[in-house]
């Protein structure tokens, strides 16, 4: 039962993930389809994009788990690897998955690069949230220390 | 010097230095060492019983159901249960299951990924404190 629900849990977390990459994978897609005179994606398109949305949430919960500590070096290797699965994955995907048939080849890897800087992003805001997280919590620390102790 | 216990019942106890000058180096002396009373863990060392002041507690392990407590230089079997450590002394927080830390021997703490925190001692040793812990922590902080 206790391993049930740490897959359970371990699941919800990669679905939460799944989420925000199929929305993003979408909203990219269609941007690019609109500026090269597309008004639709197709269904299958779109089931392809939530299978790519869901090999990348799950190479994010295995490659860079919660449970985990990092050291720095780790992290930023598996970071990259991360990032280089998901960008050839989404490049491949949208290439010979058809996503954009009738459009320029290069959209699929436009999509894929736009696709890699989006992680990169959100790589770099954890790092900023961390970073003000740490100062808040010296300032505490300090204060803390000097009512206290 | 005049010793005068007086007991009255019901009442909480109270101790009142009366003096003709406080900053007598005897009184002073006897100021500091009330004053670090209750601030002192009985540990063992070589079969002898030594008082340490909180302020040179690193902090407290329980290893091999036995706690342990970690200063700058030595270590220290104690009789106290970390439950009674945490419960006791202000200063200290559970930080794991096995594991109390001294608050006031903190010098850095640190954001790490998925909300841990990893706390850097006055001795250069290192503590990563898990999520369920770092959130208790940080409401501590914010007291």
């Amino acid at each position: 039962m206790k391993n049930f629900k740490q897959f359970y849990l371990w699941a919800m977390n990669a679905k939460l993930f799944m989420g925000i990459y199929f929305a993003a994978l979408t909203l990219l897609t269609g941007l690019l389809l609109v500026c090269f005179g597309g008004k639709s994606i197709e269904l299958l398109s779109l089931l392809e994009i939530l299978g790519v949305s869901i090999f990348s949430a799950m190479a994010q919960v295995l490659l860079l788990p919660d449970s985990i500590d990092f050291m720095r070096g780790i992290f930023f290797g598996r970071s990259v690897i991360w990032l280089v699965l998901v960008g050839a994955v989404t490049g491949i995907a949208a290439s010979f998955g058809g996503w954009f048939t009738g459009f320029p080849a290069w959209c699929a890897w436009v999509l894929a690069f736009a696709m890699v800087i989006g992680c990169i992003a959100m790589l770099a805001g954890l790092r900023f949230e961390q970073e003000r997280d740490t100062i808040h919590l010296n300032k505490d620390l300090k204060t803390y220390k000097h009512d206290k102790t | 010097m005049k010793l005068t216990v007086e007991e009255v019942p019901g009442t909480e106890t109270e101790l009142v230095l009366r003096c003709s000058d406080s900053s007598d180096p005897e009184i002073c002396g006897l100021i500091k060492y009330l004053d670090g009373f209750d601030k002192r863990i009985c540990v063992h060392q070589a079969d002898q019983f030594t008082m340490l002041s909180l302020r040179d507690i690193l902090y407290c392990e329980f290893v091999n159901r036995m706690v342990f407590v970690y200063t700058d230089k030595d270590v220290y079997p104690c009789g106290m249960s970390l439950a009674q450590l945490e419960t006791k002394y202000t200063n200290f927080f559970r930080c794991s299951k096995s594991t109390v830390i001294n608050i006031g021997q903190i010098t850095h703490l640190k954001s790490e990924l998925h909300g841990r925190i990893l706390a850097t001692l006055s001795n250069g040793e290192q503590i990563l404190i898990s999520r369920h812990y770092a959130s208790e922590l940080r409401r501590r902080l914010q007291q």
